[in-house]
């Protein structure tokens, strides 16, 4: 065999190897939560197919789960608004007005985010309880928004310092205010950042559980890490067939959104790369 | 509209320190003149235009608008950008993105807020005034240089703006097209009669253009005057060696009484100064000069006339009707034009210095 045919072999063996490796848990998960005996690896028992536990999920109502989903949706899509919105002013102030000690405030937020959340969630509590915020959307989506704001602020600075500044003289010649220069100008030409960076805030806050585990109390405000993880079963064995089912249904929004915004990411990309 | 700058100054405080752009700029353009700004790069030409855009505020000074005080550094009254109608043609266009080309064209009336059929009407008047029409749909990634800076110039007429203010705009375009553009551009600035304030550090560019010209040095103004002005009578060795192309010869002379008027004293000749070349100097016997000659006032021969000075061809550099050559002559290097193609290097010939329009610089100035 030619060394083209071996190289072409090689490439696909290397990319199959990844997509298996990186798809394998996803593509278990499938598997138990659609199989009738999750424990079908352990005992010899026949694997059989089954939509029940999709149907517990959704429809069981002592599991909340369909609320639990809710609430993610609705605090995540705030928390990262809100810390789109927060970032892109900050950004515009970091890179286009004379604000004194620019660096070290850039570095001090990259420091403030580097503090563990186990540090900071007692603290939350105590301001929450005493706020009467525990088990309300706030009380999460604004500890969520001042998490990801950090890396967010870091990537619209990173963005609007690949904007030349001719750009928002021409717009301020143009008539533009301030916020009309961020509104008209930075933020449509920033836009793969701007998706970027909402993107990886609502991932960031989907994801989050800690927070979540002790700001909220039941399924006013739970959301679905902590919903799916204080499942139970029947007899209090760990129910893996609805968590399995439950975190497959979770997905289902990000992928969502993922694919929503990717067209956008995306094309922002390459557009970069060619130049003009 | 008039424009008036009094004794502007403008600091910027940087790492590097106050950092002096510009040192007392007194100015003055006329309603509808074509005014160029010329002068080497880091001399502060584009602060200056930032200066009567509303970008930058001056630390001191003031500027006015025909009666308007626009700026002013002692009552910090200072107009924003969008308060002054006035546009600016950036060097590399500053054309938004993500906007199509109409889209650019309707940004400034979109955001003072015009009514829809008025928008439309001046785009499609503008777009038809640069004869880009074709090109409304298009973004401006998709353009060529040339096309984006007829938008860019389409962009800023579109409102009727009270002063252009156009920073080094052709100077991204290749040579033939910034010829081409030139004369549109001059043609453009005519026919609307719209104040232009106008940068850039090519002086071909600012003789062609400009009614009037200003050359800049280090912050301050060097000189003012018609382009004419400036070729003929400049007023300084800068002005003198940046102004005209090939430039002019400044050589180091000595000068001496002879008769009844002067004579300089280049090495072992003296050569007698026609009345003419001294006039407005005030120079005397004795002193030290820079003598400006431009290169077409230095005639070059071969064999021997007794009022020539000797001279060796160290370079020939074809120019098509002419011959730009380079001559070693009592130890100076000089410049000179010639239509006499069979000339070589190494060549021993005589030069014949034409002292009628020679330039006389104190030395050390
Ligand atoms: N925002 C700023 N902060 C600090 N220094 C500045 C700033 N803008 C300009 N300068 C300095 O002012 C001087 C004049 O700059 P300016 O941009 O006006 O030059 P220019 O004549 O336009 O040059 P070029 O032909 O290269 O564009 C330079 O020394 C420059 O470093
Ligand atoms: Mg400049």
């Amino acid at each position: 065999m030619s060394e083209e045919v071996w190289r072409r072999l090689l490439t696909a063996a290397g990319a199959l190897f990844l997509v298996l490796f990186s798809l394998a848990p996803f593509l278990f998960m499938l598997l138990v939560s659609a199989s009738g005996r999750p424990d079908f690896l352990t005992e010899s028992v026949p694997f059989s197919v089954t939509l029940e536990h999709y149907a517990r999920v959704l429809a069981a109502a002592e599991l909340h789960f369909p609320r639990y989903l809710l609430n993610s949706c609705v605090v995540s899509l705030a928390a990262a608004a809100a810390a789109v919105l927060v970032a892109s002013l900050a950004a515009y102030a970091l890179t286009r007005l004379p604000v004194p000690s620019k660096m070290a405030l850039l570095f001090g937020v990259l420091a403030l985010s580097m503090f563990p959340q186990v540090s900071l969630v007692g603290h939350l509590f105590k301001m929450m309880s005493a706020l009467h915020w525990i088990n309300t959307y706030q009380a999460l989506i604004l500890p969520y928004a001042a998490w990801v704001l950090p890396l967010s602020v870091w990537i619209m600075v990173s963005y609007f310092l690949q904007i030349p500044r001719d750009l928002d003289r021409a717009a301020q010649v143009d008539g533009c205010s301030h916020l009309q220069v961020l509104a008209r100008v930075l933020l449509p030409v920033a836009r793969p950042g701007l998706f970027a960076v909402f993107l990886l805030a609502f991932i960031f806050c989907f994801n989050e559980f800690m927070f979540a585990l002790m700001l909220t109390r039941d399924a006013a405000a739970r959301t679905v890490p902590v919903g799916i993880a204080l499942f139970e079963g029947l007899h209090g064995e760990t129910p893996w067939g609805t968590i399995m089912a439950a975190s497959a249904v979770t997905t289902v929004p990000v992928v969502a959104v993922t694919v929503a915004f990717q067209r956008h990411i995306i094309s922002g990309l390459t557009r970069g790369a060619v130049k003009g | 509209m008039r424009l008036e700058l009094d004794s502007v100054t403008k600091r910027f405080r940087s790492l590097r320190g106050v950092i002096r752009a510009l040192e007392g700029i007194d100015l003055r353009v006329e309603d509808g003149e074509f005014f160029v700004l010329l002068g080497p790069s880091g001399c502060g030409k584009s602060t200056l235009l930032n200066l009567v855009a509303g970008l930058e505020k001056p630390s001191e000074g003031r500027i006015r608008f025909d009666d308007q005080v626009v700026a002013d550094a002692a009552t910090q009254d200072v107009l924003s950008p969008r308060q002054r109608n006035v546009a600016f043609v950036f060097q590399d266009y500053a054309l938004y993105p993500h906007l199509t080309v109409a889209g650019n064209l309707a940004f400034p009336l979109r955001v003072a807020g015009a009514a829809r059929p008025e928008i439309d009407r001046a785009v499609r008047q503008a777009a038809a005034t640069l004869e880009i029409a074709e090109l409304l749909d298009a973004k401006p990634a998709e353009l060529s240089g040339g096309q984006r800076q007829r938008v860019a110039i389409a962009r800023a007429i579109v409102r009727n703006p009270r002063i252009f203010l156009m920073d080094e705009p052709l100077s991204n375009l290749d040579a033939q097209l910034r010829l081409a553009m030139r004369g549109e551009l001059k043609r453009l600035q005519r026919r609307l009669g719209i104040t232009t304030l106008y940068v850039t550090h090519d002086q071909i560019e600012a003789m062609s253009l400009g009614d009037r010209i200003a050359v800049l040095r280090r912050g301050a103004i060097e000189q003012i005057g018609t382009p004419w002005d400036l070729y003929e009578c400049p007023a300084s060795p800068f002005v003198a060696r940046f102004v005209g192309s090939p430039p002019m010869n400044l050589v180091p002379v000595r000068l001496v009484a002879e008769g009844e008027g002067l004579a300089v004293e280049l090495g072992a000749h003296r050569l007698a100064l026609p009345p003419r070349a001294r006039a407005g100097s005030a120079l005397a016997p004795g002193d030290g000069a820079l003598c400006g000659l431009r290169p077409e006032q230095i005639a070059v021969r071969r064999g021997s006339a007794e009022d020539a000075l000797p001279a060796t061809i160290s370079s020939v550099e074809p120019m098509g009707r002419e011959i730009l050559l380079e001559l070693e002559c009592e130890g100076h290097l000089i410049r000179a034009l010639s239509d006499d193609a069979s000339l070589r290097p190494g060549e021993q010939v005589r030069v014949r210095l034409d002292l009628r329009k020679a330039h006389l610089f104190p030395e050390g100035a």
